[in-house]
């Protein structure tokens, strides 16, 4: 109908062709981001791969050293050995984080989303740090779970998160410390609706209120050098818990412990099988 | 079925220094290895030494270890056609490593790998009846 119109107004055909350019614009504009991002991409993954790759070899060797399979070692030797062991674990985590940062930064994560049998998960990551805490005479106990708790979440994603947390509260608690992790369902609050949390606390040194957000950023270290780790560990998992519409906060009290805690949303309920539904 | 005392392991990287490292852990646990530098060796290599396993780097020169997985999986002769195949590569990311499952590998090793199970996750792989 609107073609069998002749369009007789050099305004409007002058607007259209504006609006065209614009489009065309726009689409080019588009495209280049997309290849800036791809690229930038490709160089993460690159990057991953060729730091990698040497420290295939560097670990390999100084755990062969460590083992004593070419020989005993020295007090001395062992020592040194096990300095270069640790920091080129150190530089592993930290081109790991360096790349997860990136990756989420960038907008190139992408979650795969399921629903998630949460306190399986956590005792699993429990049960990993567990050698960790027992080294450092910490004891680390699951306290109370929700054994129906279903999230929705990237499991190696929220594995991630509950390790970095766990692993944060071993590096900040003193021999003898002690460490209790729950997940439980919370009721909607005013502010937000039904969630599930995950707490981590810790009977460690604390943070002082000033530091309890500067922690979450980047290559934040508010403890001083003398604690190991990267500064990414709380970045990176505060930002992968938003993006799974969550959050990760703390409370603490300096000298008393720290409670990080996870909110991520929660899974609808097993489903009723249908045949029985159908049967009754 | 009998498996052989030492079985033959092919080891196919594109660094030296990764093989050297795979030769020390695994014939330190008493395995005997073979190396490839290259897909095309690494595909030479299995058709006339016949190894028991095949570790596979994936970002090789030339034919990539996706491709050597598929030309293995692909040969005529259904005995070369079943090495079990253990990928293991510096690109650790999940697409990599379904995208190797895929080619046919049997697992998949991010690298650095621990060379205390390394050896026994490739017994594990021999021991197990070849895939269908």
């Amino acid at each position: 109908m609107a073609d069998s119109v002749p369009d007789a107004n050099p305004d409007i055909d002058a607007l259209r062709l504006e609006v065209d350019e614009a489009r065309r614009q726009r689409d080019a504009a588009v495209a280049l981001l997309q290849r800036g991002s791809d690229a930038k991409a490709a160089f993460l993954v690159n990057v991953s791969h060729e730091l990698r790759t040497p420290l295939t070899a560097i670990l390999g060797f100084v755990e062969i050293l460590a083992s004593g399979m070419d020989g005993p070692l020295n007090q001395a030797q062992a020592e040194d050995i096990r300095t270069v062991q640790a920091s080129s674990r150190h530089l592993l985590e930290l081109i790991d984080d360096l790349i997860d940062i990136s990756s989420i930064e960038s907008g190139e994560i992408q979650l795969a989303l399921g629903a998630v049998e949460t306190a399986e998960l956590v005792r699993d990551c429990v049960e990993k740090m567990r050698p960790q805490a027992g080294e450092k005479g910490i004891s680390l106990e699951v306290d109370a779970v929700d054994a129906e708790l279903r999230t929705v979440a990237d499991r190696a994603r929220l594995q991630e998160i509950v390790t970095n947390l766990l692993s944060n509260a071993l590096k900040f608690t003193p021999a003898g410390g002690r460490i209790r992790v729950s997940a439980m369902t919370e009721a909607a609050t005013d502010e937000r609706p039904v969630m599930a949390r995950i707490d981590v606390r810790d009977s460690g040194i604390g943070v002082p209120e000033a530091d309890r957000e500067r922690i979450f950023e980047t290559f934040v270290r508010t403890a001083g050098p003398s604690y190991p780790g990267t500064g990414l560990g709380l970045a990176i998992s505060r930002e992968l818990a938003r993006l799974h519409g969550g959050d990760l906060t703390v409370e603490s009290t300096v000298g008393v412990g720290s409670t990080f805690s996870v909110r991520l949303p929660v899974a609808a309920p097993w489903p009723a099988d249908p045949a029985a539904v159908a049967a009754s | 079925m009998t498996v052989p005392t030492r079985p033959l392991i092919l080891v196919v990287d594109d660094m030296v220094e990764t093989r050297r490292l795979m030769r020390r852990v695994l014939e330190r646990s008493g395995l005997r290895v073979i190396e490839a530098d290259t897909g095309e060796a690494a595909l030479r290599a299995a058709s006339r030494d016949r190894p028991a396993l095949i570790v596979l780097d994936l970002r090789l020169p030339g034919i990539s270890g996706f491709d050597v997985a598929r030309r293995i999986r692909a040969n005529p002769d259904t005995t070369l056609a079943a090495t079990p195949i253990l990928a293991c590569s510096a690109s650790v990311q999940a697409e990599v490593r379904r995208e190797a499952l895929d080619a046919g590998c049997d697992a998949f090793e991010g690298k650095p790998f621990d060379i205390a199970t390394f050896p026994g996750l490739i017994r594990g792989l021999i021991s197990q009846p070849a895939a269908g």
